[in-house]
C-alpha cells in the first residue's frame, strides 16, 4: 500500500513542478523586500536606487536607515571543487546573497543568502555562520580572526568574505 | 532585477575587471565569454605497508583512482554532471551521471546516476575532504562508498531554514547475483554494489537526507536509505509458479538504514561523527537459502579530532588527526553462527599537509586488531 503512495506522490510532484506552479515567479526583489521588512519590525521602509543592485533605506521622516548591496558571486561549479582558478564563470553556480549596512553604508548590519544554487559548500546559509559578519567593516574581513571556516565549504567561505571585502564603499 | 544587473555590470566592470578576482562576481561573469563546460578532476596515489612481526609484508603502491570529471551548463536552470573514474590504473567505471534542472531556487529536479547521500563520505569522498589516507570503515563496509545508483528525484538549498534537503527513488543494492549471495556479515553490503554496470532492479528503494547547520559551528545531517535488495532471481520466474517466486524472494532482504552525522569546525578545530545503524528483515530465509550468516543489524560510528597547527602567516595547513571506529556487520538477532572477525574497533592516527586548498599529502598509521599498517597518500582536487 505505501509503493503506490510513494510512487502516486512522486509523480504528482514532478508533474506539479514542471507546470511552474510550485515555482511562482522567483524574484529575490520580494525576498528582499520581506527580510527588510522584518528586520524594522515592519516598519515604513523607502527603498531608494543607487548605483548597481544597492539602495538606500529611509525611515517616514527622510533619515537614512541603512544600505542595502545585492551581490552575486561565483562558488564552485555543478559538483564541487576545491579551487575555482581557472574556473570559467559560465559553468559556476552562483550565491546570490545582499548585504545590509548601517545608516552610514559602513558597517555590515546582517548578510543574508537569498539562493545558494550548487549543492556543495551549502553551509554558508547558516544564519548563525552568517552573524559573524555583523558590525564588520567591509574590506577588512579576514578567515578564522573574524569568520570561521567552514569544513567542505572552503570555497564558498573565501567567495563570499573575498566578494564582501570588495562591497563598494560610501563617499 | 536582470536589467539591473546590467546596469550593475557596466558601472562595476572597471573595479571588477582592475581587481584579480578568484572568487568573480556578476559584473565579470556577463563580460566572460560563454563558456559553459568545466573539465575537472580529482585522485588519489596511494602506499600501504602492513606491519607484521612473525610474516614478511610487501608494499603496496596504489593508483587508487583517478577521476575526470566534466559538466555542463546548458542555461542557467539545466546542468549535466558526469564522473568518470579509472581505479587501480586499470578499471574504468561511471561514478555520476546525472542532469539537473532548477525548477525554483529552493528546488532542483535530477535524474540520473547519483550518489546515494548517506554519512559523509559517500557524497564528498575527494581526497582533500577527509582525514586518512584511507576512507573510514564505516563508509566502506556500513556505507559502500562510493555507492551510486540510477534514480530521480529532488534536491535544494533552504537557507531561511539553514537547511539542504535530497529525496530520491532509486534502484538498490544487489543481494543476489543469480548464482549466489552478496551480502555477508564480514563485509556487510559492498559486493551488493551495483555501479550501474547492467544493474538490475527487482524492487526500487528510496533515499532522503537531511542537512541543518541552524546550530552554530555544526553542520548535521540525517540521511535514510529504505528498501527491498534486488535480486535476479526473479527474472523469468512464471506468475503462476509460487515456489520460484519464494525461492527469489529468500534471495532478497528488507533494508532500513540510517545515518547520522556531525561537522563542527571552530577556528583551527575540526571534529566529525558519524553513527550507521541498518536493521534488516528477512536475513533469516537469506541465510537458508544462501547460506550467509547475515544477522538483522549492521552497526557502527566513528570520531575524529584535528587541529591546524601551523601559523596563520604560513602558506601551509598542517592537521594532526585521529580517529576511533568501532562497527558490527553481524549483529542483532538471526539464524546465524556468530563470525568474531564481523566486531571490529580500529585507530587511525596521522597528518594531513596541505600545499593548497587541493593537494594534500597523507601519512597515518591504523591498528586494525591484530593488523597493523602504515599508509601514505597524495590527494588532489581541481
Amino acid at each position: 500500500m505505501l509503493k503506490p503512495c510513494i510512487y502516486a506522490c512522486l509523480i504528482a510532484v514532478v508533474a506539479l513542478s514542471f507546470t511552474g506552479l510550485l515555482s511562482g515567479p522567483d524574484s529575490h526583489m520580494k525576498r528582499m523586500h520581506k527580510l527588510i521588512d522584518r528586520y524594522h519590525n515592519g516598519q515604513a521602509v523607502t527603498w531608494s536606487p543607487l548605483q548597481g543592485d544597492a539602495w538606500l533605506l529611509t525611515d517616514e521622516t527622510g533619515q537614512a536607515l541603512g544600505r542595502i548591496d545585492y551581490r552575486e558571486v561565483a562558488s564552485c561549479a555543478f559538483g564541487g571543487c576545491a579551487t575555482t582558478v581557472g574556473m570559467s564563470l559560465a559553468s559556476a553556480d552562483m550565491i546570490h546573497y545582499m548585504v545590509l549596512r548601517d545608516a552610514e553604508g559602513a558597517r555590515v548590519e546582517q548578510v543574508y543568502v537569498l539562493a545558494y544554487e550548487s549543492s556543495y559548500g551549502f553551509q554558508i546559509v547558516s544564519r548563525s555562520w552568517l552573524n559573524q559578519f555583523n558590525g564588520l567593516l567591509p574590506g577588512e574581513v579576514e578567515i578564522d580572526d573574524q569568520v570561521d571556516g567552514i569544513s567542505g565549504a572552503t570555497v564558498s567561505v573565501k567567495a563570499l568574505i573575498q566578494d564582501i571585502n570588495q562591497l563598494p564603499t560610501v563617499q | 532585477m536582470k536589467h539591473l544587473l546590467l546596469t550593475a555590470s557596466i558601472t562595476l566592470s572597471a573595479s571588477a575587471i582592475a581587481q584579480t578576482n578568484t572568487y568573480s562576481n556578476t559584473a565579470s561573469k556577463i563580460l566572460s565569454t560563454n563558456e559553459s563546460l568545466s573539465l575537472r578532476g580529482y585522485g588519489e596515489l596511494i602506499y600501504n605497508q602492513k606491519m607484521d612481526a612473525s610474516t614478511m609484508r610487501n608494499g603496496k603502491l596504489d593508483a587508487r583512482r583517478f577521476i575526470l570529471f566534466t559538466g555542463y551548463k546548458f542555461d542557467e536552470k539545466t546542468q549535466f554532471l558526469s564522473e568518470i573514474e579509472v581505479e587501480h590504473a586499470n578499471e574504468i567505471y561511471l561514478e555520476q551521471a546525472f542532469i539537473q534542472h532548477r525548477i525554483s531556487s529552493r528546488l532542483n529536479f535530477r535524474a540520473g546516476l547519483m550518489l546515494i547521500p548517506m554519512g559523509l563520505v559517500n557524497e564528498y569522498h575527494e581526497p582533500t575532504t577527509f582525514h586518512g589516507v584511507e576512507r573510514p570503515n564505516v563508509d566502506k563496509y556500513l556505507i559502500p562508498s562510493t555507492w551510486r545508483e540510477m534514480g530521480v528525484g529532488f534536491q535544494g538549498v533552504m537557507p531561511e531554514l539553514n537547511l539542504a534537503y535530497q529525496a530520491y527513488l532509486i534502484n538498490g543494492l544487489k543481494s543476489h547475483d543469480g548464482s549466489q549471495g552478496l551480502f555477508d556479515e564480514v563485509n556487510g553490503v559492498r559486493s551488493g554494489r551495483q555501479k550501474a554496470i547492467k544493474s538490475t532492479m527487482s524492487s526500487p528503494n528510496v533515499t532522503a537526507k537531511v542537512n541543518f547547520v541552524g546550530i552554530p559551528h555544526l553542520n548535521l545531517g540525517l540521511g535514510l536509505f529504505a528498501g527491498k535488495s534486488q535480486s535476479q532471481l526473479f527474472d523469468g520466474v512464471g506468475r503462476l509458479d509460487a515456489f520460484a517466486a519464494t525461492q527469489a524472494d529468500s534471495s532478497t532482504v528488507g533494508m532500513t538504514m540510517v545515518a547520522m552525522d556531525a561537522r563542527y569546525h571552530r577556528k583551527r578545530f575540526q571534529a566529525r561523527a558519524q553513527w550507521v545503524h541498518s536493521l534488516f528483515s528477512g536475513t533469516e530465509a537469506y541465510n537458508a537459502y544462501t547460506g550467509k550468516e547475515l544477522g538483522s543489524l549492521m552497526t557502527g560510528s566513528y570520531v575524529e579530532m584535528a587541529y591546524q597547527v601551523l601559523p596563520k602567516s604560513s602558506r601551509y595547513t598542517l592537521y594532526p588527526f585521529s580517529r576511533l571506529e568501532w562497527y558490527d556487520t553481524q549483529a542483532g538477532e538471526g539464524n546465524y553462527f556468530d563470525n568474531p572477525s564481523s566486531n571490529r574497533f580500529e585507530w587511525t592516527t596521522g597528518l594531513s599537509f596541505f600545499l593548497h586548498d587541493g593537494v594534500v599529502l597523507k601519512a597515518d598509521y591504523q591498528m586494525m586488531g591484530s593488523t597493523q599498517q602504515i599508509n601514505m597518500g597524495l590527494g588532489v582536487w581541481f
